[in-house]
């Protein structure tokens, strides 16, 4: 679901990085507001890098295997640093490996970002209740699983039905679509259990990850 | 890693990070708002100019375009094939229309300039250059900070993950099977519990070695007349680039 450069035009890549600035200027401004912001610094970075990584997993779906986006997830554990954390995972991602772009870096980051974003909310909102029911955490991480890869797919449709050339043949268009979305609906249950059994482990070994209130 | 070719010494090795990354900026900037074929052949050039004096080895371009050009060739065929327009050739079942060709040429040749400048200019500079070049251009020192300090413990985390990976496959784990999730899951949680833990340590250390105070070195140098001399150049040419590709959209104006 990244965008590589090239694809969109310059001014749809200037809005995404408009629209990046400004959700990046306010995960900032609730960070800066924390007692010590750079003592949170290296916990996210580190965990950054840990989902960066943990993104090389291949889960196996016979004869294939695919590999995870886990911004449901990592909403989930960064609450207001999720935001800035996955566009530091886009940078490196494009800068390192060429994966996705650094035109496209706006539009890949809101593509991302925002689905993140909500699933922080959702996992903050529901955490405290769901703590005290048996499959309450599972429900929740999968839950925050599903809405980050599904909003993630949903906006990278929407993206490329938006900006590819107009001229290109509908039925085509109808067809190429459907069956990304086909493709990917697997990958958006596979996500949501996976995410529902890391939080699940997280609850029993390390709760204060989750920072789940007794 | 990044800046692999960073011990040669050419021209774009020598050009200050600062200048540099401006040009470079702008350039792709420009490249991106390219839609005129008959400016692909001048991006094209410029950007082979660039890469022929950076001394980047050709292998390692094509390494890193590797990945991504699968998924700019598949969209390149689909223009190809389905876009609607004057039909100048037939495959079968498949038309190829002059508007398919003009997109897909468009949408390739900006790709491979895009990412060659990108990849020339993380190649030719130190990644904590270029980072304190962003910081000295307004981006947060929270976020370049969240950068580096991501970026140097990337590495680490990875072999971490590896020999985590390669202890499960020595115990019977083969990863085959759809059952696979619970293992898979439990190593994503241990690979995250193990960086917390190890960033409370980094944290620490980092404190007593002074981290949060004011840095009084800027790690790059300042712009020498040679830098300001290729820093224009590449300016001009994007605004240029910019004014053509205006007057060919609308030659009225």
């Amino acid at each position: 679901m990244h965008i590589p450069d090239g694809m969109l035009p310059g001014s749809v890549c200037i809005a995404g990085y408009a629209l990046t600035a400004a959700g990046t200027a306010i995960a900032l401004n609730r960070i800066k507001k924390l007692d010590n912001p750079r003592q949170e610094i290296p916990k996210v970075s580190v965990l950054t890098a840990a989902f960066f990584v943990a993104s090389w997993i291949h889960i196996p779906i016979p004869p294939t295997s695919v590999h995870l986006l886990l911004n449901g997830l990592l909403g989930a554990l960064m609450g207001h640093f999720a935001f800035p954390a996955i566009l530091i995972a886009l940078f490196l991602q494009a800068v390192m490996f060429g994966h996705g772009g650094l035109t496209t870096l706006g539009v890949n980051q809101i593509i991302m970002g925002f689905p993140a974003v909500l699933a922080a909310l959702l996992f903050s909102g529901l955490k405290n209740m769901a703590v005290h029911k048996k499959w309450g955490m599972p429900a929740v991480g999968l839950a925050t699983g599903i809405l980050g890869i599904g909003g993630s797919l949903l906006l990278f449709l929407l993206v490329l039905v938006s900006f590819i050339p107009a001229n290109v043949d509908p039925v085509a268009e109808k067809a190429a679509i459907y069956a990304t979305v086909i493709a990917h609906l697997p990958l958006v249950v596979i996500e949501g259990i996976f995410s529902a059994m890391v939080v699940s482990y997280l609850q029993k070994i390390k709760p204060e990850l989750l920072e789940l209130r007794k | 890693m990044l800046d692999n070719t960073i011990m040669q010494d050419t021209i774009i090795h020598r050009w200050g990070t600062k200048p540099k990354f401006i040009s470079f900026i702008l350039l792709v900037f420009s490249f991106a708002c390219v839609k005129s074929l008959a400016l692909l052949p001048v991006i094209l050039l410029i950007t082979t100019i660039i890469f022929g004096l950076s001394g980047v080895p050709l292998q390692f371009l094509l390494q890193r375009l590797k990945m991504p050009a699968c998924f700019i060739l598949i969209m390149g065929l689909v223009m190809l094939l389905f876009t609607q327009g004057q039909v100048v050739g037939q495959l079968g079942f498949l038309t190829v229309t002059r508007e398919g060709a003009v997109s897909a040429l468009l949408m390739m040749g900006r790709f491979v300039c895009i990412l060659t400048l990108m990849m020339v200019l993380f190649s030719t500079s130190t990644f904590l250059e270029v980072l304190a070049v962003m910081q000295a251009m307004g981006i947060p020192e929270l976020l370049t900070d969240m950068l580096m300090f991501t970026y140097r413990y990337l590495n680490e985390l990875a072999v971490m993950f590896r020999q985590m990976n390669t202890a499960m496959i020595m115990r019977g784990f083969t990863g085959q099977k759809i059952k696979a999730l619970y293992a898979l899951s439990y190593l994503a949680g241990t690979i995250f519990i193990r960086s917390y833990e190890q960033s409370q340590r980094i944290y620490q250390a980092m404190a007593i070695r002074g981290y949060g105070q004011k840095c009084v070195d800027k790690p790059y140098r300042e712009a020498s007349r040679e830098d300001q001399v290729l820093c224009a150049m590449c300016v001009v040419a994007a605004l240029v680039l910019g004014s053509v590709q205006f007057y060919l959209l609308y030659p009225g104006v």
